[in-house]
């Protein structure tokens, strides 16, 4: 079968040819060379191909036919002929709008400029509201993938908080709502190549995930069933981790990735646009052991599930609520507090803050045009005093009303079309920017980024914009120049100033640009604020001159947790002897990173069941840690080293936590569990809060323990240098490795 | 006024063709011409283009030689015929051309402009 053209470019141009046998003989000739240029290049070069050859011959037709000569001009009441075709009647129309506004370039020029700063503002929001709002996701099955979280009454909608035995009973018990269910965990692996080792995007996957979202591989093919009870680990890599590190080598397949001390064989690479989740570059079969397999309390799993055809998120969720129902009573001891949600997958996995962000930026964008738009029907107003004559003569020579409205409506519509066709290149580049602009640690946190780019949606968007904003600015003066005065317009020598309506008329307008003016500057200055205290406002810590590298202890190595305080302490030593070094310190979770780590908690005398635990955010750190990120001490003593294993528990809180917890009295001296069977913990010293999340959940009650005390399975290290701290990078990556 | 010379010019090409002398041709429509000649009885837009470009060594846009062929049948110089429609073109017809005897006569015109220009120059011109 012969591959189809642009739909699109052929319906462009067989509008544009207007007559149906040229329009026959055109669009069939391109396309008997389309299919002969997609035999010889391939389909998706005859496409590219075919919208520059379309749209060139079209618009070479349409010049001719606006060219043709004819004497008319623009004072001309009617088309010269009635029974000419619409799309004829049109053109002449245009072309004596065409006329008109080139009659004042630099009016035009002006009006044109402005229109298409608001439009280039719109059509940029848009795209970024589009690609990480509306449609982050893009996978096949992305339309019926859902979302399910066990939720506590504290956490509601927490992504990583399915148990695994939840996991697997549900795969059969909510068979009815879901055709298939996949879960994921983190994995974060570390990757020693050649060259110095590095971490991974990396999680631990049902292989049921890959036909969930129906994304097929790019190479090889995606995880199956049997990858999981194989005895040989399989991976499928991302096409970027496959660029970046085999340089997009044909023959990586059976090629062996050791990830953290465990050599796995690739078997597929995922095309560019399948990241899921959170940027994965790195995906391996998820095995349950004989003790994860009935672990119910700890949650750590997140669910997608393939909906059944007909079932909508809310209704799995009723199916699931009254299974979790009976999980209540069945296993109280864990499942007390547990609750239940299941949301789509965009909606599920989409950034909770990235809807309000969008929406300010969109909103904020949108009265810019509506400012743009007040100030050019304010100058179509001041033109058309100019035009008084010329509509008068129009009207004397029996043009009706409708037919000047009309006219000048055409004029607008030419102006924003020229506005949108400025617009797009605006908006191409305002979009690079913003691409350039965010940190990758930043993007893997936001679903869509890869998509953020001008679409033909983006294009349309802008279109309906354009069409919208003539209405704004156009609609007033064509409408006042059709109630023209002939007699007054056509004595020579008569007023060519305004009218006390007319002028009330523009005084409307100039408020309204000067007041929507105003509150655009008030919120793009408190949104600029805003900005800069994300990015450099006070977080509770001091970043500057600060170096940090994140080590992830593989497993197999380091389950013993005195080998981690080994590990630990001989870097901290390495880089202590370092002489450009001031500080060096480490703990497991870095502050305002976009990751966390929580803990239950019972304050001493509580009972320690589950339904009267509550969440707190836990660090292990150094004692230099605070320090070395300057956090502050408001009250008590801060960590010693003498807090070791074996000394009396201890921990710092935060100044929110104390206020929570212990309100009006002091939380010195203070006792809690962390685990239901374990030790009391005293608070020896209040410290700052430091701000953790970017846009949301800002300020979490948070416990500091002994890094001694509890040593973590991921470490990041935090070196504050008295030079450039970028210099030393090398210094603490051997320290690390040695 | 207006009307009436467009009524004119639109209806009425054999009288103005035959009362005038023949249209004298620019460039491209002389090119074209010769180039609907040179492919025959089978000459539409592709094969039209591909021999101009592959005689003269120039790029032809598609839309000027669409322009070219539009203005030259309005002159008369060329007549046209609808084809058969295929599969492969999406079931429109093919548009053929025929050079007319206006055509031939406005190509023997120009034709003979330049060869007289060119007299007593051909040491010049024809030097490789």
């Amino acid at each position: 079968m012969n591959p189809y053209p642009p739909l699109l470019a052929e319906r462009a141009l067989v509008f544009a040819i207007g007559d149906t046998e040229w329009a026959d003989a055109i669009a069939g000739d391109l396309r008997e060379e389309f299919v002969e240029m997609a035999k010889r290049h391939g389909a998706p070069y005859a496409r590219r191909w075919y919208w520059g050859q379309a749209m060139g011959v079209a618009a070479h037709r349409l010049a001719a036919r606006v060219r043709r000569p004819r004497t008319s001009t623009m004072l001309e009441p009617d088309p010269p002929d009635q029974r000419a075709g619409l799309l004829s009647r049109v053109l002449h129309d245009v072309r004596a709008a065409w006329r008109s506004v080139g009659h004042q370039p630099a009016l035009s020029a002006t009006v044109v400029a402005v229109l298409a700063l608001g439009l280039a503002a719109n059509a940029t929001m848009f795209a970024l509201a589009d690609a990480i709002v509306l449609r982050p996701f893009r996978y096949p099955g992305v339309e019926r993938a859902a979302i399910v979280a066990s939720d506590t009454h504290e956490r509601f909608f927490d992504r990583e908080s399915v148990a695994p035995a939840d996991f697997l009973a549900w795969r059969t018990e909510a068979a009815d709502v879901f055709e298939r269910m996949a879960a994921v965990e983190w994995w974060d692996p570390q990757y020693l190549p050649d060259g110095p080792p590095q971490q991974l995007n990396g999680f631990f996957v049902s292989p049921e995930l890959f036909e969930i979202l129906g994304e097929p591989a790019l190479l090889g093919r995606p995880l199956l069933a049997a990858d999981v009870t194989a005895t040989v680990p399989t991976a499928v890599i991302s096409r970027d981790f496959w660029q970046r590190q085999f340089a997009s080598s044909a023959n990586v397949l059976g090629r062996q990735l050791r990830l953290d001390g465990v050599s796995y064989e690739i078997v597929g690479v995922m095309p560019e646009s399948f990241r899921a989740p959170y940027g994965a570059d790195v995906w391996a079969p998820l095995r349950f052991t004989a003790e994860t397999r009935v672990e119910r309390a700890r949650g750590y799993l997140m669910v997608v599930g393939r909906l059944r055809p007909g079932v909508t998120p809310p209704q799995a969720e009723q199916r699931m609520a009254a299974i979790v129902a009976a999980e209540r009573k069945a296993f109280p001891e864990t499942h007390s507090k547990r609750e239940v949600s299941v949301y789509g997958f965009t909606e599920g996995f989409g950034d909770p803050g990235a809807g309000p962000f969008a929406g300010v930026f969109q909103i904020a964008a949108f009265v810019l045009l509506l400012v743009a738009c007040a100030n050019v029907a304010n100058l179509l107003l001041a033109r058309n005093t100019e035009r008084e004559r010329e509509f008068a003569v129009r009207l004397a020579l029996g043009a009706s009303g409708g037919r000047l409205t009309w006219q000048l409506l055409l004029e607008g519509v030419l102006l924003a079309g020229l506005a949108s066709l400025l617009a797009i290149p605006a908006a191409w580049a305002a979009v690079g920017a913003t691409r350039g602009s965010f940190p990758d640690s930043v993007i893997r946190f936001v679903p869509g980024w890869a998509f953020l780019t001008i679409e033909p949606r983006t294009f349309a968007a802008t279109s309906a914009l354009a069409g919208a904003a003539v209405l704004l600015f156009a609609v007033a003066p064509a409408l006042r120049a059709s109630r023209q005065n002939v007699t007054a317009g056509l004595r020579i020598g008569g007023r060519l100033t305004d009218g006390a309506a007319r002028q009330r008329g523009r005084a409307v307008l100039a408020c309204a640009q000067l007041a929507l003016t105003l509150s655009l500057l008030v919120a793009a200055g408190l949104a600029l604020t805003a900005l800069y205290r994300v990015t450099e406002g006070p977080l509770g810590f001091d970043s500057s001159q600060v170096l940090v590298g994140r080590v992830t202890l593989p497993e197999a190595q380091y389950r013993d947790p005195e080998r981690r305080r080994q590990l630990v302490a001989g870097v901290l030593r390495r880089l202590d002897g370092l002489p450009s070094v001031a500080t060096s310190s480490a703990l497991n979770i870095l502050p305002y990173s976009g990751s966390d780590w929580s803990t239950r908690f019972w304050k001493e005398g509580v009972a320690t069941t589950e339904k009267d635990s509550l969440e707190v955010a836990t660090r292990s750190a150094t004692p230099s840690m605070f320090a070395a990120l300057k956090i502050p001490l408001r009250s008590g003593r801060l960590l010693d080293v003498t807090d070791r294993v074996g000394a009396p528990d201890v921990a710092l809180v935060s100044e929110s936590m104390a206020h929570r917890f212990w309100p009006g009295e002091p939380a010195l001296g203070k006792r809690f569990r962390t685990r239901a069977d374990g030790p009391l913990i005293t608070v020896v010293g209040v410290v700052g809060d430091v701000i953790q999340h970017w846009l949301v959940n800002n300020v979490r009650p948070s416990i500091y323990r002994p890094l001694d005390q509890e040593p973590p399975s991921s470490v990041y290290f935090v070196v504050r240098t008295v030079a450039d701290p970028v210099q030393l990078s090398a210094a603490l990556r051997a320290a690390v490795q040695a | 006024m207006e009307k009436l010379t467009d009524a004119c010019n639109v209806g009425n090409n054999a009288c103005i063709v035959d009362m005038k002398p023949p249209p004298y041709l620019g460039e491209f429509e002389y090119a074209v011409l010769l180039a609907v000649l040179q492919v025959g009885e089978q000459a539409y837009a592709v094969p039209v283009r591909e021999v101009i470009e592959q005689r003269t060594h120039r790029a032809v846009a598609r839309g000027a030689l669409y322009t070219a062929l539009e203005r030259l049948e309005t002159k008369g110089c060329l007549s046209s015929k609808t084809g058969e429609a295929t599969d492969e073109r999406g079931g429109r017809p093919r548009r053929y051309f025929t050079v007319t005897p206006q055509g031939l006569a406005a190509l023997r015109t120009t034709h003979a402009a330049l060869r007289n220009l060119a007299t007593g120059l051909e040491s010049l011109l024809e030097r490789p």
